[in-house]
């Protein structure tokens, strides 16, 4: 049986002259796993067995969180945890 | 969640021995609800497959065996291909894709294996066939705020039927006393049967080189890795060659 827990944050800045981005980049994932492997071995008149059964179970919860913070350049907060942009319009190739 | 169970037979006084198995998968996928990605078009994925195999040895000596397989595989889309929703603007943008289904593929193999106490040797070629394999797909380009850069939109998708076929070979030896070379080269053809055009995502010659050694208490490794660049490459209408990172080019 075991258990993980893994985070990581990328904090990243980038702008233009008329305002400044801060994103917010975060990867989160708990994952509880169980195995069980059993083996038996098995011996007849003309044959041999080695027989290997077993069960794996694994639970991952995971989140990937992409935050978006516009401050523009007189101070003024434009918007506050926003997701990155969506495409609206599709040209199809 | 997985459950398999698998039987090695071998024969008194045979040659023969008979390796056969079974596994069952199920999976479950749930999406997040989230406020900011009401509109991702995410949706809950459950599927399960029952995967048998069936191997076949044969034991020329004790250093020398022939084998063949039929091995039914299942494979589930990690969770990043069928929900991730992000992008680097203005360039690319990856799209979630909510009826990305499992791949599966039957595949066989026959091969040759020697084994000594110095060396090791594999010969092997292998053909499988795939149902929904997973691969990026291009589904759209739009004009950015940058004159002649284009933003590309990507998403994982199925190909209902591909074909990959291959040959190996690996040797393992000991060219001096403690100093141990592996050697591998594969080359491989896999092909889109939808639209009779290559499948850019395989590596078609790679290899591999390691020479490894222990002083003392440390293991050291020196590896060289070969992949021979991707020339069959998928056409467009034109029949020119097609750039699936055509995002970095000024059009």
């Amino acid at each position: 049986m075991s258990y993980s827990s893994y985070e990581q944050q990328s904090d990243q800045i980038s702008g233009a002259s008329t305002y400044t981005d801060y994103n917010d980049y975060r990867f989160e994932q708990n994952i509880l796993g169980l195995k069980a492997v059993f083996n038996k071995g098995l011996k007849g008149e003309t044959t041999n067995h080695e027989v290997v059964y077993g069960v794996d179970v694994d639970l991952y919860d995971t989140t990937r969180p992409r935050f978006k913070t516009r401050v523009l350049a007189d101070g003024t907060v434009d918007f506050t945890d926003q997701k990155q942009k969506h495409s609206l319009a599709l040209i199809p190739l | 969640m997985g459950a398999y169970v698998q039987d090695s037979i071998s024969f008194k006084n045979s040659a023969w021995s008979v390796i056969a198995g079974v596994r069952y998968d199920y999976y479950t996928l749930e999406a997040k609800n989230d406020e900011l990605y009401a509109d991702a078009q995410l949706d809950d994925i459950t599927e399960s497959a029952f995967s048998p195999k069936l191997g076949v040895i044969y034991q020329v000596d004790d250093n020398l065996s022939w084998y063949g397989q039929y091995v039914r595989g299942f494979k589930i889309p990690p969770h990043d291909q069928a929900y991730q929703s992000h992008g680097v603007e203005p360039f690319y943008q990856i799209l979630p894709n909510a009826d990305l289904d499992p791949e599966s593929s039957d595949s066989f193999e026959l091969g040759l294996r020697y084994a000594s106490s110095d060396i090791s040797v594999n010969l092997s070629a292998f053909y499988a066939a795939y149902d929904d394999f997973i691969e990026t797909a291009v589904v759209g380009v739009e004009p950015t705020y940058i004159p002649g850069v284009n933003k590309t939109l990507y998403q994982y998708q199925n190909i209902s039927e591909t074909q990959i076929s291959g040959v190996e070979a690996g040797i393992a030896m000991y060219v001096a006393e403690n100093i141990l070379l592996e050697a591998n080269v594969a080359y491989v053809d896999g092909e889109n049967k939808e639209t009779d055009q290559p499948l850019t995502s395989i590596s078609p010659l790679n290899g591999s080189v390691l020479l490894s050694t222990e002083l003392g208490n440390i293991n050291w490794t020196a590896a060289w890795r070969l992949a021979k660049s991707q020339s069959d490459v998928v056409l467009d209408t034109n029949g020119d060659k097609n750039h699936p990172r055509a995002w970095l080019r000024h059009s």
